[in-house]
């Protein structure tokens, strides 16, 4: 070994000059990666423990059980759909209903029945207005249109564009009092109580 | 048909590849119509001036009033839902307790006192809430603005539709209008139209909204010959816009202005203006 290095540091004197004498080096860059044997990155197998044939029978019986418990449970919530509360009411108002109930009636049909039809002739009439004012107002765009038309057909074309940032429309509709200015609106806090269904 | 087609392609290549080719329809379009006007020498093809205008206007705040038989209907529907409902736990209450104060007027007060000394009746309960909302007031609907008579705000009447109208200057006379602005090669109308909006309001351009790219109506104004020679157009054709104002504004123009009303706009249009103006207005009674 050491006659080895001797004739290696024989043969490289540049090496000399950069290493120390006792460093072991086949390579200038990486100077400590001489292996002198194969690596063996494994240690010997470890003896296998023999097992009680009864304790992994239950083990395993064990095993199958929680499983088909799962798919049991599974199973039994399929069936069980979300519960829409505003149709199935409690049973403790249920038990109550006769007691809930109302006993007086229309007291005044004749009354109710003039009111129904002067409604609805009311109704139709402004319907018919409204048609009226939609027709109306179209008919002028349509006619402002046709006039562009004559004028410039480069600015009709600008002008059928699609305006994309109309679309979401949101309006805030009217209320029926007017917004009260520097309104302090009670704070409070917000908390979910929707219950969750699986 | 054939003009029909061409003109769906043109619009087609303009969304594909980012190129007018309307220009090219325009060059093609053109031979024939040179070839008509010159035949047609003696009545030369009329020249307009392009204009712009916006109808700027507030959308109601609050709802009008009931009509007489809108009001008959509300209250015969409350009637009908509350004779289809079941009492509430306030009602059961409410009966409990006339049950106890018929038992106390027979005699047998000894026995229920000490509770009912002590118990919240459902009158009780009722009268609490009853003061509670009437601590509540809310913002009366006639404005200060309503009373006063101050055409410039947009705070007053909050349950009708507010147009805003500009006073413009011209030989001696004072003109109410639109507010408006000359076309400009290069631009869109509706361009023009935000260009007079922002040369004559003062608001953060969020809080107008235009309604889209085609115009909702047009006026046309014909020149005296004399003017027409001077000018060099046979007339103006004034292509109409609408935008809503999403914010209130009080002081939001310097120019002399106002936000009028459906029948106060009568007032101060000129009568064939304001009609050409009413045909895209939304009715209001």
């Amino acid at each position: 070994m050491h006659s080895l290095i001797r004739k290696m540091s024989v043969a490289m004197p540049l090496t000399e000059s950069l290493m120390s004498q006792r460093t072991i080096c086949t390579n200038i860059r990486f100077p400590t990666f001489l292996q002198v044997s194969s690596p063996l990155l494994a240690e010997p197998l470890k003896k296998k423990k023999k097992m009680d044939p009864q304790i992994i029978k239950a083990r395993e019986e064990r095993r199958r059980k929680r499983i088909e418990k799962s798919i049991k449970k599974l199973e039994k919530n399929a069936k069980q759909l979300k519960p829409i509360e505003e149709i199935d009411w409690p049973i403790s108002l249920q038990k109550q209903k006769s007691l809930r109930e109302r006993t007086e009636t229309v007291s005044q049909p004749q009354q109710m029945q003039e009111i129904l039809k002067a409604w609805r002739s009311y109704k139709y009439q402004q319907s018919l207005q409204e048609m009226k004012m939609i027709d109306r107002i179209s008919s002028s765009q349509l006619h402002a249109l046709e006039q562009l038309r004559t004028i410039s057909e480069d600015l009709y074309i600008k002008a059928i564009q699609m305006d994309d940032s109309l679309l979401p429309f949101t309006a805030v509709g009217p209320s029926n009092t007017p917004p009260i200015v520097g309104y302090d609106i009670l704070d409070g806090e917000y908390i979910d109580e929707t219950p969750k269904w699986k | 048909m054939f003009s029909f087609r061409f003109r769906a392609i043109a619009n087609l290549s303009t969304v594909k590849n980012g190129i007018s080719l309307s220009n090219v329809y325009h060059k093609l379009q053109g031979s024939p119509r040179m070839l008509y006007s010159s035949l047609s020498t003696t009545n030369p093809s009329p020249k307009w001036q392009l204009l712009s205008a916006i109808c700027l206007e507030r959308t109601p705040i609050i709802m009008p009033p009931m009509a007489k038989i809108e009001e008959e209907m509300a209250e015969l529907f409350e009637k009908l839902d509350t004779m289809k409902s079941l009492k509430s736990d306030h009602e059961l209450k409410q009966d409990e307790d006339k049950k106890v104060s018929a038992s106390l007027a027979e005699g047998n007060q000894d026995e229920s006192n000490a509770d009912s000394a002590t118990r919240q009746t459902a009158q009780d309960f009722e009268d609490a809430c009853n003061e509670e909302l009437s601590k509540f007031k809310p913002a009366p609907k006639i404005t200060a603005e309503d009373l006063s008579g101050d055409r410039k705000s947009t705070n007053r009447k909050l349950d009708k539709h507010l147009v805003f109208v500009v006073q413009e200057k011209k030989e001696g006379k004072e003109i109410w209008k639109l507010p408006q602005a000359q076309w400009v090669d290069g631009e869109t109308l509706r361009e023009t139209a935000e260009r007079a909006l922002k040369e004559h309001v003062k608001t953060p351009e969020t809080s107008v909204r235009v309604l889209g790219n085609a115009p909702w109506g047009v006026h046309t104004i014909k020149y005296p010959s004399a003017m027409r020679e001077k000018v060099g157009f046979t007339g103006a054709k004034i292509f109409f816009f609408k935008a809503q104002l999403l914010s209130a504004c009080t002081t939001c123009s310097d120019t002399e202005h106002h936000w009028l009303g459906r029948h106060e706009l009568t007032e101060y249009l000129d009568p064939q203006y304001l009609r050409s103006v009413q045909k895209f207005l939304i009715d209001e009674d």
